[in-house]
């Protein structure tokens, strides 16, 4: 990597750009380990890494919305009702074959 | 098929559960229009059951139904759009002009915790359903609804780069968002 001042090290530019993928844990193991080392020891880097680390759990410890009263049941009406017209389409489509067969087979 | 007299017993015991998921996803897309969002949240699950074959079992059914919601809301959209009955949000018009700041402009001075004391629940909802809504879905998805970097490409349909960008920029939007209402309450 061009921003290693060191074997394994990054300088704070090269740990800016990959903070929020680190918090995520979404980089390969061998840059997450560059980074953890980074923070232990950097005052400039490790405030913004736990802001941003507070930041998404604030985030998401945020109370999920509440589903509005009455969209349970009117989903599952009209699922059933959806199934339902799925049943009557499958038996209209074998009806349509079995009566196609009868007027080949009359043809023949 | 399932058995006659209902939807097949798999559809009932893994999508149906995602139904809370799925209207909070839905809000989040219409930007906290209730309405809106439930008919998003009932089209999914119609299409859901149509496609349920399709479905593999034992696979995320969460992110499944996400990828379809997600299809629904941009079709409405769409639908509306051509209507003339959405404009784009004025963020929305003025995104690709907002400064990029500098990576650690501001966040240094604020301590963890009192950086949030006072910003509410609503205030927090508002401020996502006023991001760009390429923004809003990488954030909802990934830190609302805790999906990964992976598993958000897959429903957004774009490469895990976009996700990334997208997310962080997103983030970057709602940190600033959010300050200005902690000064402004």
């Amino acid at each position: 990597m061009n921003e290693m001042s060191g074997p394994g090290e990054l300088d704070c530019h090269a740990v800016g750009e990959r903070l929020w993928d680190f918090v995520d844990g979404e980089l390969p193991a061998r840059e997450m380990a560059a980074v953890d080392a980074h923070l232990e020891d950097c005052e400039r880097c490790f405030p913004v890494y736990r802001f941003r680390q507070a930041f998404l759990e604030f985030l998401r410890c945020q109370e999920k919305s509440e589903i509005p009263v009455g969209l349970r049941r009117a989903i599952f009406d009209r699922i059933l009702e959806e199934h339902r017209d799925m049943e009557a389409e499958a038996e209209g489509a074998s009806l349509w074959e079995r009566l196609r067969k009868a007027a080949l087979r009359r043809i023949e | 098929m399932g058995e006659r007299g209902g939807p097949p017993e798999s559809f009932l015991e893994e999508a149906l559960p995602e139904l809370d998921a799925v209207y909070r996803l839905a809000l989040r897309f219409s930007a906290g229009d209730s309405d809106m969002a439930q008919d998003i949240a009932q089209e999914t699950f119609v299409r859901a059951l149509r496609s349920w074959s399709t479905f593999r079992q034992g696979t995320n059914c969460r992110a499944w139904l996400f990828t379809i919601c997600r299809n629904v809301f941009l079709r409405d959209r769409e639908v509306r759009t051509r209507r003339g009955e959405q404009s784009i949000s004025r963020m929305e018009a003025e995104f690709d002009t907002l400064p990029a700041d500098p990576l650690f402009a501001g966040s240094a001075d604020d301590p963890e915790r009192s950086a949030f004391a006072r910003i509410t629940g609503e205030a927090v909802t508002a401020a996502v359903d006023r991001l760009p809504v390429e923004f809003r879905e990488a954030v909802t998805l990934c830190d609302l609804e805790d999906l990964s970097y992976a598993e958000a490409a897959e429903v957004i349909d774009c490469p895990v780069g976009t996700v990334r960008s997208r997310l962080h920029r997103g983030r970057k939007l709602l940190q600033e968002s959010l300050r200005a209402e902690r000064r402004n309450p």
